[in-house]
């Protein structure tokens, strides 16, 4: 009896509950929630071999460059999306060309123990992060250079051959940084198709807001990536 | 066996169409970069399917055989033809025909883990050619409704129906929302996980991580709880106490509670009692009955005085007498704001966790020992044991 009340009153309190959420989710967003330092380093793999959804990065320090395992989300190789690779759990988990398994914090984390300097750190400006040019606002932060390559892809491939901008501009992603903005949203983007002020790196070729604008669209290339759910590395290192 | 299968049919059609119409709708958004950057629209397939067995519910169990609309030659028509025309136009010159709804099925369905697209394709084409049968088999075979339906729809006053209708709405957009939208779902998941904690200090924190909309989160907050009660209200009582003076807190306490009730008890007026009954159990109304039945019209204020009584039973109860409007409103305000203003002072007052749990301590006590005092005069009217 106790259920059957408490299910019914679950109903009820519905439109409540939708009025209540709908104000909170319009407010500040809430609280985020971080993980741990602690939760962080479970991220981390020691060795590349162990690479996989349950360590998804792998930080090379003698190579100096870090290793991302992610696999391929296909409806996105045919739809548009702003998202080059997300985080699965985060609040646009799904609207990647690739998506990965770890917290962007712990990717930002590997990043600035190879040494690379953010567009904006921990506890700064984020106004700081963007360069104002008559074109628009674009990213700065250390140049980043990614490759992609899969079991049987049989060479690692530059991300302009796996991404496709309908502009035919090549993308050229840097080290936004965004800690805070990404603490503090939880959208799980690593990789953003246009300058972003979110996301860990993002395109420093096309200005915040291109494909909201409708100047620019992105889908990963169907001609080159694999079938969806194939499982990719992807390589980050800074540009000398 | 025959029913069953007249019945299963039936569902198979009336899921089958409805799958169709949240595909095409899917679709037609999916050009909306706008749309779909922010919102899983694949979800609408889950709830287009979930309306449809809804609609079958009420068309074969409620007896209301005019919502059976999949057994309407126009609308299961215009579903096919509509679907084919936006694969035409919009899958298949982008070669998206292998990829797009055996995707959207896939999420709908929730099997992302479970199937690679190869394998949903497979079942897709399964899939439509037992929907397409279901369909030309469920409209050569009507389904007779029984006349004698333990809830029949006809008989509910419209009133009743519209709110029946409005509190499934209410639900399926909270659910939409919910699965599509990821910050909305991130900002359920913590308000819930709050509210599941129970504690004053965390319902303080997440309160103050809103900043200057604090005050209007806990209203709504305590609203919520006015309604479906999932956590004790003199938490968020407390936490006002706490966050902004036992003065403030008290005059924001008292009146987010006012407003609960006064929605319980127009929820009641609007819905009637046989879907209050189903809200809040037949046995605890009864309860209620002998309440007023025994203390006219000082029920409420009497009930808002006793903290053992429930404060969301006593509105929606009293919203299906014939208590004006303006008694409730003032018996409520009087009655609930003894408690009110102590557990605010309380709030204030208590700096610590240890300090806090002894206090809560000492007011549930405080409580228990009144509620032994009261019950046995309640004991006339009070359910038998196991019906509440």
């Amino acid at each position: 009896m106790r259920r059957k009340r408490a299910g019914g009153k679950v109903l009820a309190g519905v439109a409540m509950l939708i009025s209540f959420v709908l104000l909170a989710a319009g407010c500040s967003g809430g609280p985020g929630t971080p993980d741990s330092a602690a939760n962080l380093d479970g991220y981390y793999t020691a060795s590349e071999a162990e690479l996989g959804k349950d360590h998804p990065i792998y930080i090379d320090t003698e190579a100096n460059l870090v290793k991302v395992y992610a696999t391929v989300n296909s409806k996105y190789l045919v739809e548009s999306t702003r998202h080059g690779m997300n985080w699965v759990e985060g609040a646009y988990g799904d609207k990647a060309v690739l998506q990965t398994y770890a917290n962007p914090l712990a990717f930002h984390d590997a990043l600035l123990r190879l040494g690379g300097h953010p567009a904006v750190g921990k506890g700064e400006d984020p106004s700081q992060a963007f360069e104002q040019t008559p074109a628009g606002k674009f990213i700065k932060g250390d140049r980043v250079l990614v490759t992609v390559t899969w079991e049987g892809a049989g060479r690692d491939y530059d991300i302009n051959e796996v991404m496709v901008d309908s502009s035919g501009t090549e993308l050229a992603y840097r080290f936004g940084g965004n800690y805070d903005a990404a603490k503090e949203k939880m959208t799980g983007c690593f990789m953003c198709f246009d300058s972003c002020s979110v996301g860990i790196t993002s395109n420093s070729a096309q200005p915040m807001g291109a494909f909201q604008d409708g100047k620019a669209e992105f889908r990963g290339n169907p001609d080159v990536l694999p079938e969806d759910g194939t499982p990719l590395v992807l390589t980050f290192k800074f540009a000398q | 066996m025959k029913r069953s299968l007249n019945l299963g049919c039936h569902l198979v059609a009336c899921l089958f169409l409805f799958y169709l119409v949240g595909l095409s709708l899917t679709l037609l958004l999916l050009q909306n970069d706008f749309i779909e950057m922010r919102f899983d629209l694949e979800y609408l397939v889950t709830m287009s399917m979930g309306f449809g067995l809804w609609l079958y519910f009420i068309a074969f169990f409620m007896g209301a055989p005019q919502l059976a609309w999949w057994t309407r030659k126009g609308f299961a028509l215009a579903a096919l033809v509509a679907t084919g025309l936006i694969v035409a136009w919009i899958v298949v010159p982008r070669g998206g025909l292998p990829i797009l709804p055996a995707y959207i099925t896939r999420k709908a369905w929730f099997l992302g883990s479970l199937l690679s697209l190869p394998s949903m394709n497979l079942w897709l084409l399964l899939w439509g050619v037992a929907g397409g049968w279901a369909l030309v088999v469920s409209r050569q075979f009507p389904r007779t409704v029984p006349s004698s339906t333990p809830a029949h729809w006809d008989r509910f006053s419209s009133s009743s129906r519209l709110g029946i209708c409005v509190l499934f709405g209410a639900l399926g957009l909270f659910l939409l929302f919910y699965l599509g939208q990821g910050e909305f779902q991130r900002t359920v998941n913590q308000a819930a996980a709050v509210i599941a904690r129970a504690e004053v200090g965390d319902v303080r924190d997440y309160l103050l991580s809103f900043g200057a909309y604090a005050a209007a989160i806990s209203g709504l907050l305590m609203v919520f709880q006015s309604i479906i009660a999932p956590l004790p209200a003199f938490v968020i009582t407390f936490a006002n106490g706490l966050l902004f003076g036992w003065g403030w807190g008290a005059a924001l306490s008292w009146s987010s509670a006012m407003a609960g009730a006064v929605l319980c008890y127009l929820l009641a007026r609007f819905l009637g009692r046989p879907v209050v009954e189903k809200l809040v159990s037949k046995a605890a109304l009864d309860w209620m009955d002998g309440f007023f039945n025994r203390y006219g019209k000082h029920t409420v204020f009497i009930a808002r005085l006793i903290p053992v009584v429930s404060f969301d039973l006593v509105s929606y109860s009293a919203g299906l007498t014939s208590i004006g409007f303006w008694p409730f409103f003032w018996a409520t305000g009087l009655g609930q704001l003894p408690a009110t203003l102590l557990y605010s002072y309380l709030g204030q007052s208590a700096t610590g966790t240890v300090k806090i749990l002894f206090m809560l301590f000492v007011v549930v006590t405080a409580l228990a020992v009144l509620g032994m005092i009261l019950r046995p005069k309640l004991a006339p009217v009070t359910p038998k044991r196991g019906e509440a």
